[in-house]
């Protein structure tokens, strides 16, 4: 994961859109996303990374950014050109406001060491290719990036 | 509001006890996953096996939902095991080395033939 601005200053995205910050609605996310997606045609797998991630990062902006306050809505943008998916997941969180648990161990968890739970960025970190976190804009942004061959 | 469903079956096949999941697996999933262990375990039910062919999506949640079942399943001596799974899911079970504990297999025929020669 890298921490800075985003390195693209031409972001101009083909989806943008909110979300209310209630649980369950990280699959809403997904869904418009992906429709977004189809023109592109990405492979299965890619798409099934996709999918994963962007749940994950939206549960964490609903949950860690915005304290599950319907009325804070998460957004999402997407864009997509020069072999790259970028989707952008924006909450009022603070840089810090994700945070990061050890390591998740599966011999912890199973021993009593370490809770079950706690797999959300370690799922996101091996979906994506690129990840970068910053703040832009009164937003807290969570950026994650694909490299793809897109139709 | 999206709530995220899933919905549960147990069957009992000879020594195994099979849950059928479809849906999501999200921390919303906990209780009826929770209730569909217990019927397939009862009665001493040595084996349990997952059947995820009708399953859409598990996110971070559902994963920590089937550590907290494998624990339940060691502590009762039950074997847990799975199948069906696509190959994303088998690559999240790799990565968070749920197949370390949880027997996978490609098929429901492929699982109880390995519990056959197990109790064989």
């Amino acid at each position: 994961m890298v921490t800075g601005r985003s390195l693209d200053p031409q972001w101009k995205p083909s989806c943008d859109l909110e979300i209310p910050s209630q649980p369950g609605n990280e699959l809403a996310a997904v869904r418009a996303i992906t429709q977004s997606l189809q023109p592109y045609q990405i492979n299965e797998r890619k798409l099934e990374q996709m999918k994963t991630a962007i749940a994950e990062a939206t549960m964490n902006a609903m949950e860690h950014g915005n304290h599950y306050q319907v009325a804070d809505p998460v957004r999402l943008q997407l864009q997509v050109g020069s072999g790259q998916v970028i989707i952008r997941v924006m909450d009022h969180g603070d840089i810090n406001s994700i945070p990061l648990p050890d390591f998740p161990d599966i011999d912890a968890k199973l021993a009593g060491k370490q809770s079950a739970r706690g797999w959300g960025m370690f799922l996101i970190r091996h979906m994506v290719d690129e990840m970068r976190e910053y703040a832009e804009g009164g937003y807290h942004i969570t950026e994650l990036i694909w490299y793809c061959d897109l139709v | 509001m999206n709530a995220p469903t899933m919905d549960v079956e147990v069957r009992k096949l000879g020594k195994v006890g099979v849950i059928d999941l479809s849906g999501e697996i999200t921390s919303a999933a906990e209780s009826r996953l929770m209730q569909a262990f217990a019927a397939a375990s009862e009665e001493n039910m040595p084996h349990v096996l997952m059947n995820f062919s009708k399953l859409n999506f598990i996110n971070s949640s559902g994963i920590g939902l089937l550590v907290t079942l494998l624990i339940r399943a060691r502590r009762q001596q039950v074997r847990l095991l799975a199948c069906n799974l696509s190959d994303h899911y088998r690559q999240i079970f790799e990565l968070t080395r749920l197949n370390e504990a949880i027997s996978i297999f490609a098929t429901e025929e492929e699982a109880l033939a390995a519990v056959d020669m197990t109790l064989a």
